[in-house]
């Protein structure tokens, strides 16, 4: 048996399913790829996968951690499983891996939000962040990279791309959802201001 | 990192899909789907298969899975797929200016070549018209112009087509596998003809009824139906499920549906003869499909899809004769751990509860069946074969294998009911408790009623239904009579149900109700949320018409009726002794244990019949 960790990308229209799809999604794909998943003891056994913090629908991802566990990987399983994902969905990287759970890993989340129209200005974004977020060392970066705005989130189980909305909202700077575009960019550990990716 | 700007910034959906709930339902792209690139040599038909409901219940729609891989297998020939938007995303599209399109190439659904519909269900009527109209076509076959597509239907919804004839340009009656490859071999070959002239065309091939080509005639006696193409039209069926069209492999959604397996086909048709049951007479004869095909089918899907779960789909599947090899071959031959088996509607006797125990997918929660009438008097009035021993030893066996709850479904309202048939169904479900009870402190039942709406072509398409206000009362009194909090009870609105029921047996004239009630905003009239029933008794108000009259009224043995000119192969002298032998209670045998009941097929059309000849 072998957990593996792995990077994937949902890019386009695939953004729009749900985080909570996602387990069988990439079950069916992994089984169509001839993988045979670990299935999870107990009452209602399910493949054993897990994912990176939750990522709101309507957010394309570029590169998401996740854990499946797989009795039969091979070398080229991995070749093999990128041709049978759906349209829209990428795998970048896989490897097997032990030690602490993958939720435990996940420090940092970082983002690019593209506006429809001419973006805020970066202090106000920032104060509208600050205030929804209350909590110290949670916003490790704000700044415009761009047409885009880069930010860096901590706790990303916690605060997200829908913070941002509300956030934003809250301070008058979007109507909602449909003024922006949200990308995340990467999860993984915030080591000297860079986020390292998990893989 | 520099990130440039994404390209989902120039989606035109984008704004619309990041603001409707489950914008999921109109992204398309799932594995499996085409993704024809569009090449230089352009098909010669263009077909877009359009269900009149969200994409969860679409997508869970065994038909258009065989459709839409049957008509992309055929050369020339590119199949994409519609669903009904939901009222926030019809609202949505309608204030952004943008047509309803086809999931696979974004194309708008005036833009096909043909564009066919199944009538699943009545209630969908209003979802046609809102897909046609955000779709950019004419409501109106009259209305429409030699660049429109040509709308089809089919589904059990065309054996009585009338209600919506003038909206559709042809229906299709019978197995889609039957009639879609001549239906498209005609469209590609009369391209460029005037669309009346392809209709004509079309209108000679067997099982296709071009409405416009026909005139109706009101009378005492009924309705009169004639028309330029010879009547009746004969529906069309597969008669070897083995050698029958199955798709290689699904559609397979990216996010949940209702039915979220891998179905399997293993029978068509049914002949248990519930007098109340219209796929019980409309989908006959029965045509078993091997159980070595079966297994086939069920690998092979299940290793190119990667789903998790398998159904064995029928409209009976207990009664399959090759269940048992079937499970059995399956069972051990199931690639992978985890993939589950499921068997859907059971039959109600201790050997199914057996079959059920069996499969890992029935152990949790609970199980569901149909007793359908409270009394022996009315269960053989409806010939619904199962006894009050049956339903016990159901009980027992299920209390047996360790199920602490059980649904049951029942009707209100059927031909001959008194109060003692409604008091039989509190006993039943009392009895079903107390046995469950017995074993299992957290014993649980729940009852789900629903009013009973004749159907045409069955034994019951000359009786009234029950007047909505009446139906309501006998539910409410029925729940009112429960007195246990671990026996629940649920009913239909009934006022829905006479609106289903007047459509049922509808006749052109209601088309008009139709167009009204849609123009005033009804949608999705099958879902509970939405069903608006002030606004369509306005429109039927508006119209002049009584919806009584469709569905309240008693029938003469005689009348012709809207649906006289579609001949499913039962014959209407079947369907009028079932009825008799109704109102004297008495039984029918089921014709694959007993003898030939003679209800309209020859032994070159039923295999039961064509062994009974080769003997």
């Amino acid at each position: 048996m072998s957990r593996i960790r792995f990077l994937f990308s949902k890019r386009g229209f695939a953004a729009f399913v749900p985080h909570v799809e996602m387990p069988p999604l990439i079950a069916r794909s992994a089984r169509r790829a001839g993988m045979e998943i670990l299935q999870t003891e107990g009452f209602a056994p399910h493949p054993k996968i897990s994912l990176g913090p939750a990522l709101p629908v309507g957010v394309p991802a570029l590169a998401e951690p996740a854990e499946i566990w797989v009795n039969n990987w091979g070398e080229s399983t991995f070749e093999t499983w990128k041709t049978f994902l759906p349209k829209g969905f990428g795998l970048l990287r896989a490897e097997v891996v032990d030690g602490p759970a993958l939720s435990r890993l996940c420090k940092v989340g970082e983002y690019r939000i593209f506006f429809r129209d001419i973006p805020p200005a970066e202090s106000d974004m920032t104060r509208a962040l600050d205030a929804a977020i209350q909590e110290e060392g949670i916003l490790h970066v704000l700044e415009k990279e761009g047409d885009s705005i880069r930010v860096v989130l901590g706790q990303p189980d916690r605060f997200g791309p829908g913070l941002f909305v509300k956030a934003f909202r809250g301070a008058g700077l979007v109507e909602g959802w449909q003024d922006l575009l949200i990308v995340r960019t990467a999860v993984g550990q915030w080591e000297e201001n860079v986020v390292k990716p998990l893989v | 990192m520099k990130v440039e700007r994404p390209f989902e910034m120039d989606s035109v959906l984008w704004p619309l899909l990041a603001t409707v709930k489950h914008p999921a339902r109109y992204i398309g792209q799932e594995w499996g789907a085409i993704d024809k690139p569009s090449g230089n040599e352009a098909p010669a038909v263009r077909l877009c298969l359009a269900f009149p409901d969200v994409y969860e219940v679409g997508m869970s729609f065994l038909g258009f899975q065989i459709l839409y891989a049957l008509a992309n297998s055929l050369e020339g020939v590119v199949a994409e797929r519609a669903y009904c938007p939901w009222i926030d995303m019809e609202a949505s599209l309608r204030s952004a200016g943008l047509p309803l399109a086809s999931l696979e190439s974004g194309t708008p659904l005036g833009s096909f070549d043909a564009v066919g519909f199944t009538l699943q269900y009545e209630l969908t009527a209003t979802n046609i018209l809102t897909m046609l109209d955000l779709g950019g076509i004419p409501l109106r076959s009259a209305d429409r112009r030699e660049g429109d597509p040509l709308i089809m239907a089919g589904g059990p919804g065309a054996l009585a087509p009338e209600p919506l004839a003038p909206f559709i340009d042809f229906f299709c009656m019978g197995d889609g596998e039957e009639l879609l490859p001549s239906v498209l071999q005609v469209m590609a070959e009369t391209r460029g003809y005037r669309r009346d002239d392809r209709l004509s065309c079309l209108a000679a091939l067997p099982g296709i009824y071009v409405p416009g080509l026909s005139t109706c005639k009101f009378s005492d006696g009924g309705v009169e139906i004639r028309s330029k193409q010879p009547l009746p039209i004969k529906r069309q069926f597969v008669l070897d499920m083995d050698a029958a069209f199955s798709p290689s492999s699904l559609i397979v959604p990216d996010t949940g549906i209702i039915h979220d397996r891998v179905p399997v086909e293993i029978f068509r048709g049914c002949t248990r003869g519930c007098r109340f049951c219209q796929a019980g007479m409309v989908y006959r004869p029965v045509r078993e499909r091997s159980p070595e095909k079966v297994v086939d089918i069920a690998r092979d899907l299940l290793e190119k899809t990667g789903w998790e779960e398998v159904g064995l789909v029928s409209l009976s599947s207990c009664d399959y004769s090759g269940l048992v090899p079937a499970l059995e071959t399956l069972s051990v031959n199931l690639r992978g751990p985890g993939i589950k088996l499921s068997l859907p509607s059971l039959r109600m006797d201790a050997f199914s509860v057996e079959l059920a125990a069996r499969l890992e997918t029935v152990k949790r929660g609970g199980l569901t069946f149909a007793p359908e009438a409270g009394s022996q008097r009315l269960r053989d009035v409806i010939n619904k074969g199962i006894s009050g021993d049956d339903i016990c030893a159901t009980m027992e066996a299920l209390s047996e294998h360790g199920w602490d709850r059980v649904k049951l479904y029942f009707m209100v309202g059927l031909p001959t009911e008194t109060e003692a048939d409604l008091q039989g169904i509190l006993d039943i479900s009392r009895e079903a408790f107390g046995i469950l009870r017995k074993r299992h402190r957290r014993a649980e039942v729940s009852v789900s009623v629903n009013g009973f709406i004749p159907k045409p072509h069955t034994p019951f398409q000359w009786e009234p239904q029950l007047p909505f206000l009446e139906t309501e009362s006998r539910c409410r009194w029925l729940k009112r009579q429960l007195g246990n909090p671990r026996i629940t009870m649920n009913y239909h609105d009934p006022r829905q149900g006479f609106v289903e029921a007047a459509f049922a047996r509808g006749d052109r004239r209601l088309a008009d109700v139709i167009e009204r009630a849609w123009r005033n905003g009804c949608r999705f009239d099958g879902w509970t949320e939405t069903f608006r029933f002030d606004a369509w008794m306005q429109a039927f108000d508006s119209e002049g018409l009584d919806p009584g009259e469709f569905a309240n009224r008693s029938r003469q043995e005689h009348e012709s009726f809207p649906w006289d000119h579609i001949d499913t192969g039962v014959t209407r002298e079947f369907l009028w002794r079932e009825r008799e032998k109704a109102f004297s209670a008495a039984k029918t045998d089921d014709c694959r244990t007993g003898s030939c009941q003679g209800c309209g097929f020859s032994p070159t059309e039923c295999p039961r019949l064509g062994r009974e000849g080769n003997r």
